[in-house]
């Protein structure tokens, strides 16, 4: 199931391709930026004053080529203070595997239990469990989300700042192998997040791992946004913003990588803010029936 | 006949009353730093209203200067409101208070407290283009010893400032004028400064 060390020179040379990528958007972005809201699939670290709450909900419309799957969550996030948040998301996910495929439990590895979807011929595996999971909805993965400001300066206009950030992914969905939706699984993630925005140019970046004790989901993973004002920065808010967004994760024990680049639009104005991003994939070192085709994301916030 | 009379007395004198009273407020005018986008002046205005009674809150995210009016019978200090700028999470840099009876206060350590008329008022030509220049400018100005107020006009160039003769003088604020970057009628700022401005900040400069 691992792959051995080609596996890693492949994704250097695909990390290469990446840094050229970005270095050309930024160079592309950085001349007409401003000031944007914040990021829809990419994090940024606290920008809100303490006290504050915001409840948000982004549904994401997920196409592979194992079947469309939905995740609608509902988040609600709270600041104690204004280094602070705390947040927790609760989802609800619709799943439409492909006919022909089952979902499975390998016992395979003889270490952890995994699931994963097969096709109907490797019911004759003997290590292959397989029920089957075609279609219906449940509770996903819970997760629970905090971050707190490490460092911040300040400038007339701009300012740069460093949030550490931990989520807590709890075991409350179905196993259905659905990363990020449904896994059944515990997963505890670390990561920073840094941001710099300023009234010219913004982008923020995130880098954590994420730990799965009992699974193979075990991750790298690196976010990038840039975000696009089309609108002059005003207060109060009246903003149309434009977001490019890169989320990539390496899952290092299974020897897959993936990275997913999207495009999206974000409209606020007062304490309401609507957006929609477009998904697709730009690399996908993975099985084929893991590959994403696209995802759709649309969703809204209010601040209170 | 007499009954209408006494009632038009009466409203009129608590309306009388009323804008008597709401002329005593307190004038705060507080540049702070780390505005980088409109979602974080909406976290400082919500940290202000947790003082009851503050109006006319503006925020200028371009200059971040931060206005509200404040009733002046309930006396907020200084201390409080640079406070309330670091718990809304952003740095405040300079901080002036008008009081309603006229008496001035400022948080530098070259307070110029005292009536605005005893100072002396200068104009100078300071060379700039954006609201980023005028921020840059009053802070440059401000940071004097002696300022007491300083204004840039974008459209006409024209730096005001109010400081007290005997402890600075005109040359002077020009000077720390152009250390920021900025050319003035009589001083040159430094060409590696000004070419480490912001490219909406580059103006012509002066011979």
């Amino acid at each position: 199931m691992c792959r051995d060390l080609s596996a890693i020179v492949t994704f250097r040379e695909l990390m290469k391709h990446q840094i050229w990528l970005l270095a050309t958007i930024l160079l592309l972005t950085v001349q007409n930026s401003f000031s944007q809201g914040p990021p829809i699939t990419v994090d940024a670290p606290i920008m809100l004053g303490g006290k504050t709450m915001v409840v948000q909900s982004l549904t994401e419309i997920r196409s592979t080529n194992k079947g469309t799957f939905v995740s609608i969550p509902f988040t609600y996030q709270y600041l104690p203070t204004s280094n602070s948040v705390i947040s927790v998301s609760i989802p609800y996910v619709n799943y439409d595997f492909k006919e022909g495929y089952i979902l499975g439990e390998d016992f395979s590895h003889g270490l952890n239990i995994t699931s994963f979807i097969a096709s109907k011929s490797d019911t004759l595996n003997p290590f292959v469990q397989g029920t089957n999971f075609t279609n219906g909805s449940t509770l996903g993965d819970i997760s629970i989300t905090g971050k707190y400001q490490l460092f911040r300066k300040d400038g007339t206009g701009k300012t740069f700042r460093i949030a550490a950030k931990t989520v807590q992914t709890l075991p409350t969905g179905e196993k259905l192998n659905l990363r990020k939706m449904s896994t059944g699984y515990y997963q505890g993630y670390v990561g920073f997040v840094t941001a710099y925005e300023s009234l010219k140019v913004g982008f923020s970046n995130e880098l954590g791992y994420n730990w799965a004790p009992n699974s193979f989901y075990d991750e790298f993973v690196h976010k990038l946004g840039f975000g696009l004002p089309l609108l002059k920065p005003t207060y109060p808010v009246k903003q149309l913003n434009l977001f490019f967004e890169y989320n990539g994760a390496w899952m290092f024990e299974q020897g897959e990588y993936q990275l997913l680049y999207g495009e999206g639009i974000q409209y606020a104005k007062g304490k309401f803010i609507v957006e929609a991003v477009m998904q697709f994939p730009l690399i996908q070192d993975m099985p084929d029936l893991e590959k994403h085709k696209n995802s759709v994301f649309v969703g809204g916030r209010y601040v209170f | 006949m007499k009954k209408t009379i006494i009632m038009t007395f009466v409203i009129g004198m608590i309306a009388m009353t009323s804008a008597f009273a709401q002329n005593k407020m307190d004038r705060f005018q507080v540049q702070v730093d780390g505005l980088g986008c409109p979602f974080c002046a909406f976290g400082l205005e919500k940290k202000f209203k947790e003082l009851k009674g503050i109006k006319d809150v503006k925020i200028d995210i371009e200059t971040g200067n931060f206005t509200f009016a404040y009733p002046s019978d309930k006396a907020l200090s200084m201390q409080t409101v640079l406070s309330q700028v670091e718990k809304a999470g952003y740095t405040p840099m300079t901080a002036k208070i008008t009081r309603a009876d006229g008496k001035v206060e400022e948080n530098k350590e070259n307070v110029v407290s005292g009536v605005a008329g005893e100072l002396s008022k200068k104009s100078v030509m300071v060379a700039g283009n954006c609201g980023m220049c005028e921020a840059r400018i009053v802070k440059a100005a401000s940071s004097v010893n002696g300022v007491s107020e300083a204004a840039w006009n974008k459209d006409t160039k024209m730096l005001s400032v109010s400081f007290d003769a005997k402890t600075t003088n005109l040359l002077e604020i020009e000077k720390a004028v152009s250390t920021s970057g900025h050319d003035t009628k009589n001083t040159k700022a430094n060409a590696a400064t000004y070419k480490d401005l912001p490219g909406c900040c580059k103006y012509e400069r002066l011979q």
